[in-house]
């Protein structure tokens, strides 16, 4: 039960009508949507009916292709053709380590140092990628559900960072999408487990990936998920794989030249075929004919298995550091689930077994197995299933600091702290008279600022002249739900202040977000128009309606007569206004109420957390303790 | 939201250093059902913030309350005790530490490893007498005693992680 019904359906709205929600698998290989239809969860297909779409985007003057049709273009035009896009979402032309991008694609650098695609479209950021690849799987939801999505459930890689979180939320934006949480894989992966079976107890996620591992170890009890830790490698996915496997083809065909870009992406796709024929055999025959050489031979899995394992080896020592982290030991965990395609690997099973003394589960498909629990979580977010008693506690995945004195990192957030978190700390100036401090924001675990990441910097200036050590300047990170940070930073003795969201660094700049919107939208500008004629009218409606419940239900127990008369005339002034055609009227008057009754919602919210703590809440609250019972009551 | 409510209060609990950590872990569960932003995630932006804000607190309120260490500094703190930065210690503690922070980096240039988890195995044990010690200053309301016992945790707490941190360095080696 929520406890302000603010938006609660009123009249204007059909309760009854569901909302349409869906959950997207963004996937560094191939990406998925499903939704929740008549109680259960599936994956959307398109009209071939096909469920899996490649994450792969095909640019040209002409056309612009998604999915199948563009993964076809890989091999005669490769350079156009984007794959693995994900690889680069968020992150600066410097920090590309990742050579077969560097190798496959014409990178260049764009605003701020951000990763450009140079294509025969002209340059395109990681982040439009993603943004095509999620419009096409929007419009197939939009097909299938019967109408636009009203809220999206992302999944993200827990070990994503601020910036490649920042830019999966660019991307959304820039397919015109309301996304309602980014929701971790390996999260995901536990709830399309979890209600399935319903248990609890403590569950290890092992998701390798296209192009990232993670591994979290969950806790479930009670229909409550709390990550009790999380790690993986953002640099490690089953495209790994394919790569080793490519090194030995060449190197067994004794092959040591440069391949062209050709040559290389018909052999990649060649190794995946062996790799997954080596899941069913031991001994897989190859017959290599690219335009740079011809080869034939044979592959073992034993070859297989001796070039990889290093890939594995570092699996598993993720796997360790998780399960420090956690407390627990590995006989304490009851389960393991596995996700992403490269857990068919029979090594990586075998792998994964021996270390946590126990098989895996494999009774969900590992491709499907995020996109489905994010449907879950996204029908339960957007209101379809009040009752529910769900609830996902996540962590932050890398620790947040700050630069201080020598190149040094002091750490304000650990990781693995559950979010949404605030924290602050007090700095001081190093030199007399010194006016002005640079706030510098970085996320990893290591010591030195140089093997962090820097998610941006801004300066607090106007600091009073004082001797050194006077100042006392106190810097508060907070992390949101979706693991999105902000930093502000304040001088104690006269106020003066700054502050950022950390959000332009490696995403898209606001203003690019914004040009990007036109140009779509001025295609269809009446349409657009419309659009956000109707999305004020009905915003301002749905503030009218719950408003007007909420004022009748509890307006006299916590308002004063003069507060209600304000509020009841706000009301009808914005219905008033919502009559007429006027956008920016509206979504003013809309805002200027929604203003005005903050503090009311603030009262009710209080109020109904009071209920709660002390156990006059609703019946379900007091069920769902029921093992807490005694606690409860004993005051 | 009340600011003036402290962490006990929060989660319904007697304010001292014993708690029962299944039943802290259950209030939390049950005030995060109640305030977490998912469970507003289709409403406005300002419930959101507002459940944000509370979801935060709680967050902190468990994160205190579930470590020895941090329930001790903050009883002291609503005891109106203002820890010192440098505080002075009884010199057989101290060559103590000087002695366990010899060993371990020692431990850290052998590289061993059984060492070092027979050294953390020791650390937790002096923790958990130090924390125990702490309580029953504290209930007798010996606070200065209590306050000497937190500083002492407070050095233990350091090298302890220092330990962990050269344990984690030398698995992933």
């Amino acid at each position: 039960m929520a406890l302000i019904q603010i938006t609660e359906p009123g009249q204007a709205l059909d309760p009854h009508q569901r909302k349409r929600a869906a959950g997207i698998d963004l996937g560094t290989t191939n990406s998925l949507i499903a939704s929740v239809r008549a109680g259960q969860a599936s994956i959307l297909k398109d009209e071939q009916g096909a469920g899996l779409m490649p994450s792969v985007v095909h640019f040209s003057q002409a056309a612009l292709l998604v999915g199948e049709a563009a993964q076809a273009m890989a091999s005669t035009d490769p350079l156009n053709t984007i794959a693995s896009a994900k690889r680069l979402l968020g992150r600066g032309r410097h920090d590309i380590a990742d050579q077969a991008m560097v190798k496959n694609y014409r990178l260049a650098e764009g605003e701020q140092g951000m990763v450009r695609l140079e294509t025969a479209a002209g340059d395109i950021s990681p982040v439009q990628v993603s943004a095509e690849i999620l419009k096409v799987l929007a419009a197939r939801g939009q097909e299938t559900l019967g109408g636009a999505l009203d809220g999206v459930v992302i999944t993200v890689p827990a070990y994503f960072d601020d910036a490649q979180r920042q830019a999966t939320r660019d991307a959304a934006a820039l397919a015109g999408l309301s996304v309602l949480r980014l929701l971790n894989e390996p999260t995901a992966a536990a709830v399309a487990y979890g209600l399935d079976s319903g248990e609890s107890g403590n569950i290890v996620v092992f998701d390798l990936g296209g192009g990232t591992f993670d591994v979290s170890l969950l806790r479930l009890s009670r229909g409550v998920f709390e990550v009790l830790a999380t790690g993986g490698d953002s640099g490690l996915g089953g495209d790994d794989f394919d790569e080793a496997l490519a090194a030995l083809l060449l190197n067994k065909a004794g092959f040591s030249e440069t391949l062209d870009p050709v040559s290389s992406r018909q052999l990649l796709s060649m190794a995946r075929s062996v790799k997954e024929r080596l899941s069913e055999d031991t001994v897989v025959a190859v017959s290599l004919d690219l335009p740079a050489l011809n080869w034939e031979g044979e592959v073992t899995r034993i070859d297989f298995e001796a070039c990889t394992k290093s890939l594995i080896d570092k699996a598993i020592k993720a796997c360790r550091r998780v399960v420090r982290d956690s407390g627990l030991k590995t006989s304490e965990i009851d389960q393991i689930v596995l996700v992403g395609g490269a857990t068919r690997i029979p090594a990586v099973r075998a792998e994964v077994a021996t270390f946590f003394g126990k098989a895996p589960l494999t009774k969900l498909d590992p491709d499907q197995v995020v996109a489905i629990g994010a449907a879950i979580q996204a029908d339960v977010l957007i209101g379809n299933k009040p009752d529910d008693e769900m609830l996902l506690l996540d962590v932050l995945p890398l620790s947040l600091g700050l630069e201080t004195m020598g190149g040094l990192v002091e750490k304000i957030i650990a990781r693995n702290t559950p979010i949404p978190v605030q924290r602050a700390q007090e700095f001081t100036t190093f030199k007399d008279g010194q006016t002005a401090m640079l706030v510098h924001v970085l996320q990893g675990e290591r010591e030195q600022v140089a093997d962090c990441r820097s998610l941006g910097q801004f300066e607090l200036r106007g600091i009073p002249g004082m001797v050194a050590g006077a100042a006392k300047i106190r810097v508060v990170f907070q992390v949101d739900a979706d693991g999105l940070l902000s930093v502000s930073a304040s001088e104690l003795g006269t106020g003066v202040s700054a502050a950022i969201d950390v959000k332009p660094s490696y995403g898209l700049a606001e203003e690019e977000i914004t040009a990007m919107l036109k140009a779509s939208f001025s295609h269809a500008q009446e349409d657009a128009q419309a659009r956000m004629l109707l999305e004020a009218r009905v915003d301002a409606q749905r503030l009218c309606d719950a408003l007007s419940a909420a004022l009748e239900l509890d307006g006299p127990g916590l308002l004063n007569d003069e507060e209600m008369r304000v509020l009841q005339e706000g009301v009808s002034a914005l219905v008033e206004v919502a009559e007429g055609n006027a956008v920016d009227a509206i979504t003013r008057a809309t805002e200027q109420l929604s203003q005005a009754s903050d503090a009311f919602a603030a009262r009710r919210m209080d109020r109904e957390v009071q209920r709660a703590l002390t156990g006059q809440s609703v019946n379900q609250v007091i069920e769902a303790a029921a093992t807490d019972e005694t606690a409860l009551n004993s005051d | 939201m009340d600011f003036n409510q402290n962490f006990f209060e929060l989660f319904q609990l007697e304010v001292g250093f014993e708690v029962d950590l299944e039943r802290l872990r259950g209030q939390f569960q049950i005030l995060q059902r109640e305030v977490h932003p998912d469970r507003y995630a289709d409403q406005d932006p300002r419930s959101q913030r507002l459940a944000t804000q509370w979801s935060m607190r709680v967050n902190e309120a468990f994160a205190v309350l579930s470590k020895p260490l941090s329930r001790a500094i903050y009883l002291l703190g609503l005891a109106n005790v203002e820890l010192e930065q440098n505080p002075s210690l009884e010199p057989e503690f101290l060559f103590e530490q000087i002695e366990l922070r010899e060993n371990l980096d020692h431990l850290a240039e052998v590289k061993d490893l059984a060492g070092l988890v027979a050294l953390l195995d020791g650390f937790a044990s002096k923790l958990t007498a130090e924390a125990q010690q702490f309580g029953e200053c504290f209930a007798a309301g010996e606070l200065d005693l209590a306050t000497r016992s937190v500083y002492r945790m407070q050095f233990l707490n350091k090298l302890q992680s220092a330990a962990q941190q050269t344990e984690e360095a030398l698995l992933d080696d």
